[in-house]
């Protein structure tokens, strides 16, 4: 097998367009995992005792880098939470 | 001052790696739809954040993928054929699972070739044919244990009616 060396930032160049490309073909705009600041805006809260709250009550789901230093949320995860949370609206007209 | 310190650490905002996460989704997005090469970019070695992130992020997915495929079968394969890109690994899975479900003769055939270099492929085919066997050894204990539920006859009837009329008592 033949090994091509190339420099770790052309290679890491290459590795973002190919993400790139399939982001466009899959219409995919957003990453699906976010940091704790994006969550908490997605969240529309402002806590981390809050944030913390919902990952320790399962409420979200979450990854955790080995060693506990970056969390990471699975945007899916919160807007399920804010479907499962969404109140249908009463219906007047109804008898 | 010390437990001060311990609650504050519980609860300070800690600024996540930005490459470490920008890695892992593209771990996470690239084991998707590449995930040969996604498995060939996991053995670079190297400890920068962005990198740990990447396959921190591909691991992930295939550990869903794994679940997944053992939860729910056909959920994942619908999945894949909606997919644009191929995905060789779990289609060869894929394949071992139906291989087994449909022609269970070749299952020893295959399990038991020898192969100096067996493909990667090969391997995921015999991942594919190991899973579904496990699966039809749990259905299968669950059906023997049902059955020996059913059949357990009612303890009341065991007892002999009138023990005065039993001939072996008799004699």
């Amino acid at each position: 097998m033949e090994v091509i060396c190339i420099q770790e930032e052309a290679f890491w160049k290459m590795v973002d367009e190919v993400v790139a490309y399939i982001k466009s073909t899959s219409g995919q705009t957003e990453d699906r995992w976010v940091d704790g600041d994006r969550a908490k805006q997605l969240l529309k809260i402002s806590s981390d005792t809050t944030l913390q709250k919902y990952r320790d009550e399962g409420k979200i789901r979450f990854t955790q880098e080995p060693g506990g230093r970056v969390i990471l949320y699975d945007r899916e995860s919160i807007e399920k939470f804010h479907e499962n949370n969404a109140k249908e609206p009463f219906s007047h007209g109804k008898k | 001052m010390a437990k001060n310190r311990f609650i504050k650490s519980q609860f300070v905002n800690h600024e996540p790696s930005k490459q470490y996460e920008v890695g892992f989704n593209k771990g996470y997005m690239l084991a998707q739809v590449l995930p040969a090469i996604t498995e060939q970019i996991m053995d670079i070695e190297g400890n920068n954040p962005g990198l740990r992130g990447f396959k921190d992020g591909a691991e992930l997915y295939r550990l869903e993928v794994t679940r997944g495929f053992l939860l729910d079968k056909k959920a994942i394969d619908a999945e894949v054929m909606s997919m644009n890109f191929k995905d060789d690994w779990l289609k060869s899975r894929i394949q071992g699972y139906e291989l087994a479900e449909k022609m269970p003769d070749m299952v020893s055939m295959i399990m038991t070739a020898e192969m100096d270099n067996p493909s990667r492929n090969m391997e995921a085919l015999k991942e594919g044919i190991t899973s579904y066997l496990h699966d039809s050894m749990s259905d299968l204990k669950r059906a023997w244990d049902k059955s020996a539920k059913d059949s357990r006859p009612d303890p009341s009837h065991d007892m002999p009616h009138d023990l005065d009329k039993d001939p072996d008592l008799e004699r």
